[in-house]
């Protein structure tokens, strides 16, 4: 039996391929790009189209509705229109399984960006409508690099998807300000790397994902929000050093909801505190513990007046818990830890071993600095022979242990780590 | 003038079909192999070449060696042999009825070699045969469904022609179409 080491299926012609691909589950079509270079070219062919401005929303048009998600290499996935001045702006649409788009814009030579504001309005259109079957319709868009000599074209563009779902708006150089106008079908937003970006104003009735990644802007927001998922990675700090108007504080009312969160401490000390009146509600027995966090949120905080009222509310508590009130509250529901990027292992241990201590069931630890390296934490058990009689005490008996397992076996990352 | 006796192949449901017009297919290596014209012609390659009138003795094939050649031939033959059926509880022969017999013979009739397998593709899209291309090209497919890139490459000899960095290149550009 003669063992077959070639590589038939690559020699193929490409409609051959095409047609096994059109096979394939349209979320992992795709994927065959990976295999190899010859592959990826199957998926890498470009329509080039010259026009004017105005006549960019007919060309994007008449692409989607050309391309067939059922045979994805029948037509190109990719268009390269040039408009403008000179041909020089240059739209680069590609489509993906699960109606995406993608959008990314250039302009031909390396200009200085120059400062816009842009006021995006999405399609009011009823909800009533629904999507025909047959066309390609945008549900996510992702729009990349817009500058001012192409939001014009692009705003035509983008109201004219109508059944717009996600929207994902990332490194637009010179964005100034961004007002968006929305539809009741956006539920989720998101805005990465805008350096210049100082005021975002957001209309929308619905959202109910917001990410952020930057310098925190001015937010203005229409209409309380109720988010399930919010992520604000502010680390850079505030766009101008003006931070602590009051325009930031009805956003956090937007995420009190949340179910998946990210947060940069600094957003929420409240630097300005000095005088603090706390009223609390203690069912049996006070717990301080959340008080004692929040304190730990006000540096400036001068005077503390602590109110115990046993008539005051307080969140139904969804499961049971022990008549014996802990001396510290318990983290019921906490399974998995990760820490990231301590540089102190002394700290990093410390951590652990206090959150283990916090948890109720048995708690995943795991920790690593370079995101490849993965330790986990374990109970270190130390047969000590009985020197005396004074119980030899040991400020932890836990260690991290270098683990050789798959990254992805051991722990999910956070549903924003990545991005 | 040789008389034509009914050839032993005639099914006992042909008996009804008068027309047993033959041809005769010749394969890259020589061997000849007669076959009922209305069996030929789900050969849509072979159909023009008849209807064009340029099929007087036999029609060659240089593009298909024997072996795939009579494969070929038991799939025209089966499909015609149901689509001639037609009986009205008999479902269309392209449905993916797993109670459908003869998607139980299509299945059984693609279970060989992967050299075997593209053979068949190829000759399935020489002679413009859509139901085995299609039958063909989805085995294939359901060999890559499910895995993971280098899994597949391990399944087809795929050698990958990638650097770690034009490899890291193309994830990070394509990373949006997966999120």
């Amino acid at each position: 039996m003669e063992e077959n080491t070639l590589d038939l299926l690559s020699s193929l012609p490409d409609e051959i391929l095409g047609r096994i691909i059109s096979f394939l589950p349209s979320e992992s079509a795709l994927q065959t790009s990976f295999l190899s270079t010859r592959w990826a070219s199957l998926w890498n062919t470009v329509l080039v189209q010259h026009g004017t401005t105005e006549a960019a929303v007919t060309a994007i048009s008449e692409f989607l509705t050309h391309f067939d998600e059922l045979n994805p290499l029948r037509q190109p996935r990719r268009l390269q229109y040039h408009f403008g001045k000179g041909s020089a702006n240059i739209l680069l649409a590609t489509i993906a399984a699960n109606n995406k788009l993608h959008m990314e814009l250039s302009t031909g030579k390396q200009e200085f960006q120059k400062q816009f504001d842009w006021q995006l309005g999405l399609n009011h259109q009823s909800l009533t409508d629904q999507p025909s079957s047959s066309s390609f319709f945008v549900k996510t868009l992702f729009l990349k690099s817009v500058g001012f000599q192409s939001k014009e074209a692009v705003s035509s563009i983008v109201s004219n998807f109508q059944f717009l779902e996600s929207l994902k708006i990332i490194e637009c150089n010179g964005l100034q300000t961004l007002e968006i106008d929305s539809s009741p079908r956006l539920k989720s937003l998101t805005i990465f790397d805008c350096p210049q970006l100082k005021s975002l104003f957001i209309r929308s009735l619905k959202l109910r994902s917001f990410r952020y990644r930057g310098l925190l802007p001015r937010l203005l927001t229409e209409n309380h929000f109720n988010l399930k998922d919010a992520m604000l990675d502010f680390r850079q700090g505030p766009c101008d050093n003006s931070f602590g108007s009051n325009d930031f504080d009805p956003s956090l009312l937007t995420i009190k909801n949340a179910e998946i969160l990210t947060l940069c401490k600094w957003t929420f000390e409240f630097y300005r505190l000095k005088e603090l009146w706390w009223i609390d509600n203690s069912s049996e027995g006070y717990n301080s513990d959340a008080l004692i966090s929040f304190l730990k949120l006000c540096p400036a905080l001068e005077q503390l007046f602590v109110t115990v009222d046993t008539k005051s509310y307080s969140m139904p508590i969804t499961t049971t818990y022990s008549k014996k009130v802990a001396r510290h509250s318990k983290l019921e529901h906490l399974k998995v830890v990760k820490l990231v990027g301590f540089t102190n292992e002394e700290d990093e241990l410390l951590l652990a071993v206090h959150l283990t201590k916090l948890a109720v069931k048995e708690l995943l630890i795991i920790a690593t600095a370079d995101g490849i390296c993965l330790r986990s934490l374990v109970k270190v058990h130390l047969y000590q022979p009985k020197l005396n009689q004074t119980h030899v005490k040991y400020t932890h008996n836990y260690k991290f242990v270098e683990e050789n397992g798959d990254i992805n076996e051991l722990c999910v990352n956070h549903a924003h780590m990545g991005l | 003038m040789a008389s034509s006796s009914t050839s032993v192949v005639v099914s006992n449901k042909e008996k009804e079909n008068k027309n047993t017009k033959k041809v005769t297919l010749k394969s890259s290596d020589g061997e000849s192999f007669e076959v009922d014209e209305s069996v030929a012609m789900e050969s849509q390659t072979i159909k023009h070449i008849i209807e064009d009138g340029c099929a007087n003795n036999e029609i060659p094939l240089p593009n298909v060696t024997s072996g795939i050649l009579s494969r070929v031939i038991e799939y025209c033959k089966k499909h015609k042999e149901a689509a001639g059926e037609s009986e009205p509880s008999v479902t269309s022969y392209t449905s993916n009825s797993t109670t459908n017999p003869l998607t139980e013979w299509d299945t059984e009739f693609v279970k060989v070699d992967q050299n075997t397998l593209f053979d068949l593709i190829l000759a399935a899209n020489y002679l413009d045969i859509k139901g085995l291309l299609d039958l063909t090209c989805k085995t294939v497919a359901d060999m890559m469904k499910g895995k993971t890139p280098q899994e597949i490459r391990e399944t087809f000899h795929i050698k990958n022609d990638y650097t770690p960095e034009e490899e890291a290149e193309v994830r990070k550009e394509n990373q949006w179409a997966f999120e």
